[in-house]
């Protein structure tokens, strides 16, 4: 019993010995490809005109590393994003910068002549026409394109001049020179196209010809369109303060009011044209004292809002206070014509 | 009260800077009645609500002059526009709206007095224009200006430097409303070129019977410029029918501009399987299997699958090789082996990948130095193609290597593949079990152990008989 039980035991833990193995074998199965977190490692040829060139992942040096074919489109087209990627890189950043085209074909005189004749003086060109480079990096296409940083670790592996190739590369580029970029690594693969069929673009639509019509003196017109604008994109608050800036410019202060009153805007200048909506208004329903109160309620929110000033002359001129008049009048032509005195 | 006069003045000029809102027909000044217009006479001229200034001031002898008191005949001081001229600005820009010479301003504007702004002779801006220009009749999708009848938003009445007198260059003036769009041209990469300056090369600027005016529909429209795109859609031997499809273009591209060339409206897989992600009918006995059975929970993709690229394969246009290849690929189990017949492989992987006996860094796939790619592709008879052993889409083993293949009636010929972590061994329907090391190569000049049964034995247990391959 004792010994079939022990028999037994030893059956099972062989059993699991053997599954361990093969559950680990499975696991560290090599990929052939270097993968992004690993060190990059070092290594060295010769350029095509026979200087030494030398990466070790401890130099401190960001390193672009171009696997190309001189005999592939998609490579020429590669070469031609990166040129263009690294027209965009500050020079100061070229310093600490190493880019290699590696290529196993250099015998292609007419494609290497271009690159040198285009790219930037930082690209070198290696022969690696045994594919030691290209082993080691474990590349199994063109174009191929790693990117690593200062430390030598690998930010990206590009494969393939893909419908995102010279975002990527870019923004990996950037990412390891630390240049500000306004398309983060991460954001590469969301596809942005023109939206010019949203609500607030076909609002924004509206509004510009609301302009436009106010601008020739067509304020009824313009009326119209900027209510447009209003019913599409009730949030746009820049067409609700157009739609109540063109309602008191037509005499309808009270539908200005009913308009303005409600809306909750943010930022000093939205605020400001509120309050000049409401002034305005209160102006021509001749409630001067609450027109004044709104008006500077408006300017110490945004002193740059000419109107602001004018009407604020023109309740002071209702009154007969031509002293004050005066000093809102010229305060609004002064920022009219950009002679600001403070 | 000096100083009021000069509050006065000051309003009058900050009102012309403001516009201020315009006083009435009563706010307005009256005029003196003792020159041609009485109540008796020329009553007429200042009847109506917008009247010219000088007929409102009684200054009629600034377009008119005597010619016999006695007769009481009197002329024009001088011809239209001329006369006009005397007070409104000249006109001096390129492009001169022709009624000018035509007729003269009268043609558009009452001289004393009408019932329209700025004095028109027809009721509003679009009637005055629609006298004489028909637009975008009966036209089911309208511009939102020529809709409402404000044909100034874009063309000057008068005199403009731009062609068909537009109030600015064709650069500026779409975007001049279209903000959105604008901002949004200024923050993508990839802009299609007609949207610079060219808006009116796929729109029609007043209206058209067009989904968004234009001037025809997708392909059509696209293959007015895109003449290659058309013979690739058309006249390859294999098309896309999605492409010639209405609407077709639109359905992979966006018009205006992407952050991904070329102007794609989406990631490429994505447009691919918005169609793909179902079986697709090639023919009355043909049918495409979905698309995403063969690559979903896959663990190892082909790389242009993983870049979510099937452009990287597939002209998605149309083509003269099977399955919409962008390049020749054969289309067999075997196939003697020609440079041209991989051209497809070759736009990415190295040629030398199964051209050179011996490799070192260039695959993996090898028994010490020697290229295993090398010795199965690389024969004039029987060259086993990449798809004996690839999977071209994905896999669930590494390299996307198969697990089995359809082989004549034999639909899973296995390939047992195994992999470690210097080599590999095959155990497949094709040779017997095979090992490769690349660091000790397996040494094959000894006799092999036969251990799988002969054919006639498959037979005899249900499998078609079949000549194995060699």
């Amino acid at each position: 019993m004792t010994m079939r039980t022990a028999r037994a035991f030893i059956a099972v833990v062989v059993a699991m010995l053997a599954f361990a193995v093969l559950i680990c074998e499975g696991a560290s199965t090599p990929q052939r490809r270097i993968r992004e977190g690993a060190t990059t490692p070092e290594f060295s040829a010769v350029d095509t005109t026979g200087k030494p060139f030398a990466y070790t992942p401890s130099g401190g040096k960001v390193l672009m590393l171009a696997f190309l074919s001189s005999e592939k489109k998609r490579s020429q087209g590669a070469a031609e994003d990166m040129f263009a990627v690294l027209s965009s890189v500050p020079p100061a950043k070229l310093a600490s910068l190493q880019v290699a085209f590696v290529m196993q074909d250099v015998d292609n005189k007419e494609f290497i002549a271009s690159i040198h004749k285009e790219a930037p003086s930082v690209v070198r060109i290696l022969d690696d026409d045994q594919y030691d480079i290209w082993g080691k990096f474990g590349v199994i296409a063109t174009p191929t394109v790693l990117v690593s940083d200062p430390k030598g670790k690998v930010l990206c592996v590009k494969p393939g001049r893909t419908y995102d190739f010279a975002a990527v590369v870019k923004s990996r580029l950037f990412q390891a020179l630390e240049i500000p970029h306004k398309v983060g690594p991460d954001d590469v693969p969301a596809v942005r196209t023109v939206g010019n069929s949203t609500l607030s673009a076909k609002a924004r639509r509206h509004l510009q010809m609301a302009r436009s019509l106010a601008k020739k003196g067509r304020i009824t017109s313009a009326i119209g369109q900027a209510r447009t604008a209003y019913e599409i994109d009730p949030n746009l608050s820049e067409a609700a303060l157009e739609f109540g800036v063109l309602l008191c410019q037509a005499g309808r202060a009270q539908e200005a009011v009913k308009l303005v009153s409600p809306l909750s805007v943010e930022g000093r200048h939205d605020k400001a044209q509120v309050n000049l909506v409401l002034g305005w208004a209160h102006r021509r329903m001749g409630k001067l004292e609450d027109a004044e109160k709104y008006l500077l309620e408006g300017i110490r929110q945004d002193a740059a809002l000419d109107r602001l000033f004018f009407e604020l002359g023109r309740i002071y001129q209702e009154r007969n206070d031509a002293e004050k008049a005066m000093q809102a009048y010229f305060r609004a032509l002064q920022l009219i014509y950009g002679e600001d005195q403070e | 009260m000096k100083k009021l006069a000069t509050v006065l003045l000051i309003f009058t000029g900050l009102s012309s800077v403001f516009g201020v809102e315009k006083p009435t027909v009563a706010e307005r000044p009256t005029t003196e009645q003792e020159t041609c217009i009485t109540e008796e006479c020329h009553a007429e001229h200042t009847a109506k609500p917008v009247v010219h200034d000088p007929v409102t001031e009684g200054s009629c002898e600034a377009c008119h002059e005597t010619v016999s008191i006695e007769e009481h005949t009197y002329k024009l001081t001088d011809k239209e526009p001329a006369l006009c001229m005397q007070c409104h600005d000249e006109l001096t820009k390129q492009y001169i709206h022709s009624a000018l010479d035509d007729g003269g301003c009268s043609q558009c504007h009452e001289m004393h007095s009408s019932e329209n702004e700025f004095r028109l002779v027809a009721g509003t801006v679009g009637d005055m224009c629609a006298e004489c220009h028909e637009v975008a009749v009966d036209a089911t999708h309208l511009h939102g200006p020529t809709s409402v009848e404000e044909c100034t938003l874009c063309h000057d009445p008068h005199e403009s430097d731009h062609e068909n007198r537009l109030v600015m260059g064709l650069d500026q003036l779409c975007v001049f409303c279209h903000v959105t769009t604008k901002e949004e041209l200024a923050s993508i990469e990839f802009v299609h070129e007609p949207t610079g300056d060219d808006c009116i090369g796929c729109h029609d600027p007043h209206g058209a019977d067009n989904w968004k005016m234009l001037k025809a529909e997708a392909p059509e429209l696209c293959f007015s410029c895109h003449e290659e795109i058309q013979t690739m859609a058309q006249v390859s031997e294999h098309k896309h029918d999605a492409v010639s499809e209405p609407g077709g273009c639109l359905k992979c591209h966006t018009p205006h501009a992407s952050s991904v060339r070329p102007l794609l409206a989406s990631v490429p897989i994505t447009l691919c399987l918005s169609c793909h992600e179902e079986p697709q009918g090639m023919s009355v006995d043909e049918v495409l299997p979905a698309f995403i059975d063969q690559i979903k929970d896959k663990e190892y993709l082909h790389g242009p699958i993983k870049e979510n690229d099937c452009g990287g394969c597939h002209m998605t246009h149309g083509s003269d090789h099977f399955r919409l290849l962008a390049a020749e690929y054969p289309q067999k189990f075997y196939a003697s082996f020609e440079e041209a017949k991989y051209e497809l492989c070759f736009g990415c992987h190295e040629k030398t990948l199964v051209q050179t006996a011996t490799a070192d860094g260039l695959t993996d796939f090898r028994n010490g130095n020697q290229n295993l790619h090398f010795l199965h592709v690389n024969k004039e008879r029987r060259g086993r193609t990449c798809r004996a052993c690839h999977q071209t889409h994905a896999s669930n083993q590494l390299k996307h290597i198969r697990k089995s293949v359809s082989y004549g009636g034999w639909k899973d010929l296995p390939l047992n593949f195994t992999k470690t972590d210097t080599g590999g061994s095959c155990d497949p329907g094709c040779h017997l079990t095979k090992a490769y090391d690349r660091q000790t190569a397996v040494d094959y000049t000894l006799p092999p152990v036969r251990r799988r049964p002969p054919p006639k034995l498959r037979a005899r247990s249900g499998i078609q008989p079949i000549s194995p391959p060699r």
